[in-house]
């Protein structure tokens, strides 16, 4: 699967804190770790960058290609910064991201076909996510077939089922990994890309990564193409690389409805399970999922 | 052709949870149905009615619960009493005089209340603190020391102050309240913790209830989460019984205040109501909706 490292996200203080400032060195350091961890492509998250959108999207995109060749996927919602970054990449980039709102599709949508980048677009609408299986096809046809008559091919769009996290909507992460495996049936040729860690945001920090590795390869044996995730845990990357292959099959035996006697596990592969179970919904979650 | 019913059968089990001891000892909870579905299955136990007794002289409740109770409720142990004569299947008692923003009772006072009440009444009791974390975990190792052996069950515990207090109720032979805001996964989270050292046997299960009208529906749908989690999904950290202290949250409504009738409209509905989501003990404040109740849970309605 393909891997969009996330770390230079402006959520994060020092990367924001670099931003404000125009310090190139700890942009520079996580470009550097994040390609030498492995990863494809270089998500440069700005956020809805309302102070000088433009001077930051070239900032940002100059300052991460005088470091690596990796390309690059900008996220932003502010069309102004996407234009920006955009037009100064090397590499094809990934317009990160379009969705089937109005604004979305009159502001981004041209941009992809400008800059001759791959688009990334959501399920979301002017009405919201959706919030189910049924809804999230529907929306995303719409939005595709928009998306293909203005030009961009389907080969060129990253589908993306928005994931929610774990602790507050446990039932939309089963949702978003069967749309995932529907997908090559109802939009042949497009690809498909999560925002991983999203499954576990509102957990504890030393909590998210068992959840986001044990999600990732749960999207992976559905057809995930990409993900955008932590490739600073060695162990995502190890797994994503076909590494711990006890553990791939344990998870896929939860998937499958299995049984698994997770207590006669190893301590780290009967946490496996027991948050394959927590993501598939067979067990209610609580950040005391790995406890009990 | 016979018609058969299109019965379902569930893999959980609720725990029950005895409250007091002898022959006045209360069980509540049991059985391997959802909510009053006994076409399904088997309740091993009615749901109960507890009323409410206050330390603090009933200060702030409104006129009509006051009303059967005025010449009693500066004499807690006899407003038990009274309770129990007026058909409350055991009494709760919250100790609100403990609280550091209000009379600040000592733990000792408090702890010598609850050991003169449980002598007195001879009936099993439910003690809540006043709700200030840092001032429960004084109060109730009080009362669970004070009263060892007498098997009450007492709380709030909650993720703020549970190993305290969970410490206190273990050595001493108690039950403890599990206390979360109407959030189910925290609610599982603090069940674990507590499941590592009691068993399900001796939790009670309170996921805060809200008034009609200010957030019922949520408690509404916690409980009935709760009991579907531990009964058809055999969750064993939610399979234990679900208290709902209702009743003061009726009474300080802006509508009950208004008119008391119309107080006693919204304590009936929303006991009423939780009663269908699947609580086992129902507390309230006045004499008359917990004989209606009782009457409810009895099929005589």
């Amino acid at each position: 699967m393909i891997l969009i490292g996330e770390s230079i996200h402006i959520i994060s203080r020092a990367v924001s804190e670099a931003v404000r400032n125009r310090e190139v060195a700890p942009i520079q350091a996580l470009a550097r770790e994040q390609a030498k961890a492995g990863a494809d492509y270089l998500d440069l998250n700005l956020g809805p960058a309302r102070r000088e959108p433009q001077a930051i999207g070239s900032w940002l995109v100059n300052t991460v290609q005088e470091v690596t060749d990796l390309p690059i996927s900008l996220d932003t919602m502010n069309p102004a910064a996407m234009e920006a970054g955009l037009a100064l990449c090397k590499a094809r980039p990934i317009l990160n991201s379009a969705s089937g709102k109005a604004e979305s599709k009159e502001l981004m949508m041209p941009l992809a076909i400008k800059y001759n980048a791959q688009a990334v677009i959501s399920v979301i609408t002017d009405l919201g996510c959706p919030p189910d299986v049924d809804s999230r096809v529907e929306s995303i046809m719409d939005t595709v077939a928009y998306a293909n008559g203005m030009g961009i091919d389907s080969e060129d769009i990253w589908v993306d089922p928005i994931i929610l996290p774990v602790g507050a909507d446990q039932k939309q992460v089963r949702e978003a990994l069967e749309f995932i495996r529907i997908l090559p049936d109802l939009l042949p040729g497009v690809k498909s890309v999560v925002g991983l860690s999203n499954v576990s945001n509102g957990t504890p920090g030393y909590l998210r990564g068992i959840l986001n590795r044990t999600y990732l390869v749960m999207l992976e044996r559905n057809g995930l193409y990409a993900a955008i995730a932590d490739v600073l845990d060695e162990e995502l990357v190890e797994l994503n690389s076909g590494g711990l292959k006890d553990v791939r099959v344990l998870i896929h035996r939860v998937m499958d409805g299995e049984p698994v006697d997770a207590e006669a596990l190893p301590e780290k592969e009967k946490n496996y399970v027991k948050t394959a179970r927590v993501l598939m919904g067979d067990a209610l979650y609580s950040h005391a999922w790995l406890e009990s | 052709m016979e018609y058969k019913a299109p019965l379902e059968t569930y893999n959980g089990r609720i725990r029950e949870v005895t409250i007091g001891r002898g022959g006045k000892a209360i069980r509540v909870g049991g059985g391997d149905i959802l909510p009053l579905h006994h076409f399904e299955g088997r309740a091993a136990n009615r749901p109960v009615v507890a009323l409410e007794v206050d330390d603090n002289g009933a200060a702030g409740w409104a006129g009509p619960v006051v009303e059967p109770f005025r010449d009693v409720v500066h004499d807690p142990v006899k407003w038990a009493g009274r309770c129990l004569e007026l058909g409350a299947d055991l009494v709760c008692l919250h100790l609100e005089g403990t609280d550091p923003q209000g009379a600040n009772r000592t733990a000792a006072e408090a702890a010598a209340l609850v050991k003169k009440m449980v002598r007195e009444l001879n009936s099993p009791l439910i003690v809540y603190g006043c709700g200030d974390d840092k001032k429960d975990v004084e109060v109730l190792t009080a009362v669970a020391e004070t009263c060892k052996g007498e098997n009450l069950l007492i709380g709030p515990a909650v993720k703020e102050n549970y190993e305290a207090i969970l410490k206190a109720v273990a050595d001493n032979g108690h039950c403890i309240i599990a206390q979360t805001p109407i959030d189910i996964n925290l609610e599982k989270e603090l069940n674990v913790k507590l499941l590592k050292h009691l068993p399900q046997e001796r939790i009670v299960i309170d996921p805060l209830s809200s008034a009609l009208g200010y957030g019922m529906e949520y408690s509404f749908t916690i409980m009935e989460r709760t009991r579907q989690v531990g009964v058809v999904y055999g969750d064993t950290a939610m399979q234990m019984p679900v208290i709902a202290d209702l009743g003061r949250e009726c009474w300080k409504t802006n509508q009950a205040k208004a008119d008391g009738q119309q107080g006693m409209v919204w304590e009936s509905i929303t006991a009423m109501s939780l009663l269908l989501a699947g609580a086992d003990i129902l507390v309230l404040r006045h004499p008359d909706n917990c004989r209606l109740l009782k009457e409810a849970i009895e099929g005589k309605l």
